[in-house]
């Protein structure tokens, strides 16, 4: 019995491992889009991985990820600037070198914290409608909606630059 | 979202995204497996500021705070103040005032506006330790890193040296009269860093500023006279 339980556990945690590695670079670059540093995406990762360990399903891994590992990377930046507000200034770790500066990104930041995470879930982490839905706990129509929304308001932010 | 628009943001989107370098795959997974604690030193931190507040309106409730009379104690020796938000000159002035006398020094040209600052200041019983005033961009947009921002450092004696980071380069330059060190890291940030007055000062820039411009805010800095902030008349 003990056997068979332990033998379940380890396809669990090959089957986990896939997903996760499966969704990883999706999901850091969407991320990194919300303004995460290139160190804070992969420790939100990591921990997420960690609590994926302890889920039994593994469907939708890449919408899971993007949600756990966002509410992970938001509660440290909190954390960072309550505690140490002069060190979180004066980090400057990020994947981004300056000339590599996307514009895009930098527009999105721009828009309601809504229409960011639903753009980058859709177009950067590669959900689908339902499953963006699902991750972040909106109507479908909503996100439909949305995103139509913040697509026109990023194109027209773009344009006047 | 008509097809143009979904083909607009389909393509704007991978486009970016594509920009972004992944990290090594080796760091992908974590080493450790097992779960991190979930209490982490944070959470204890608020833990015991709230025990300390309980504490603190207990006793007030009690009546058993009393107005302290002068300590027969010295005060602390360091100091240690952040204080964002000030006018420029009211955060000179604040860094002079509480410098024991060092020659704190002030720039009065910089590469950038819109910058507001904000400072650190540690001394000890023989003097000053350290100073760090910042500029940063008084609109933090976008998040993440800023790289037109200064960092102005001036440490004491006591203050090891710090050592070139590595693949730090090293230059010697002229700053204000003295033989120092222009010095680029990886990440593109440069610092200048030189003696004078028995102090070693640095300007540290962001990545967006480059080296001749740090060595011009260098040249145009003037010692800081009063707790205004105001600089000595060339």
């Amino acid at each position: 019995m003990e056997t068979a339980r332990a033998y379940s556990t380890q396809v669990n945690e090959t089957a986990w491992d896939e997903a996760y590695l499966d969704a990883y670079p999706d999901v850091y670059r969407g991320l990194v889009a919300l303004g995460a540093r290139g160190d804070e995406a992969e420790d939100a990762l990591q921990d997420a991985f960690l609590r994926g360990l302890e889920r039994a399903d593994i469907s939708r891994a890449a919408g899971w990820l993007f949600v756990v590992s966002l509410r992970r990377w938001r509660r440290r930046r909190f954390r960072e600037r309550i505690f140490s507000p002069l060190r979180a200034v004066m980090r400057s770790e990020h994947p981004m070198e300056p000339e590599l500066r996307i514009d895009l990104f930098d527009a999105l930041a721009r828009l309601p914290r809504r229409q960011r995470e639903v753009l980058v879930a859709r177009y950067v982490v590669g959900l689908s409608q339902e499953e963006t839905a699902a991750s972040l706990g909106i109507a479908r129509g909503t996100v439909a909606a949305t995103t139509t929304q913040a697509a026109r308001a990023l194109r027209t932010r773009l344009e006047e630059r | 979202m008509d097809d143009k628009m979904e083909r607009w943001t389909v393509t704007a989107f991978d486009d970016a995204a594509a920009r972004i370098a992944l990290p090594p795959r080796e760091r992908w997974l974590p080493t450790d497996r097992r779960p991190r604690s979930s209490l982490p030193s944070t959470a204890l931190s608020f833990a015991l500021v709230a025990i300390v507040l309980a504490v603190a309106l207990w006793l007030v409730a009690d009546g058993r705070i009393v107005p302290a009379g002068p300590s027969a104690k010295p005060a602390p020796t360091n100091l240690i103040r952040l204080a964002p938000g000030g006018t420029e000159a009211q955060t000179w002035g604040a860094v002079w005032s509480r410098s024991k006398g060092a020659t704190v020094l002030r720039p009065t040209w910089l590469s950038e506006a819109d910058l507001g600052p904000s400072y650190d200041v540690v001394t000890t019983s023989k003097g000053l330790y350290r100073y760090v005033v910042g500029y940063y961009p008084k609109i933090v947009f976008p998040s993440g890193p800023q790289p037109w921002h200064f960092l102005f450092i001036a440490e004491g004696s006591d203050v090891l040296t710090p050592r070139l980071g590595t693949g730090d380069s090293a230059e010697y330059v002229s700053v204000r009269g003295q033989t120092g060190q222009l010095i680029t890291a990886t990440n593109g940030e440069v610092r200048v860093v030189w003696m004078e007055n028995g102090i070693r000062y640095t300007i540290q820039a962001g990545s967006g500023i480059p080296g001749s411009d740090v060595l011009r805010v260098a040249e145009s800095m003037m010692r800081v006279v009063d707790a205004d902030g105001k600089v000595a008349t060339p």
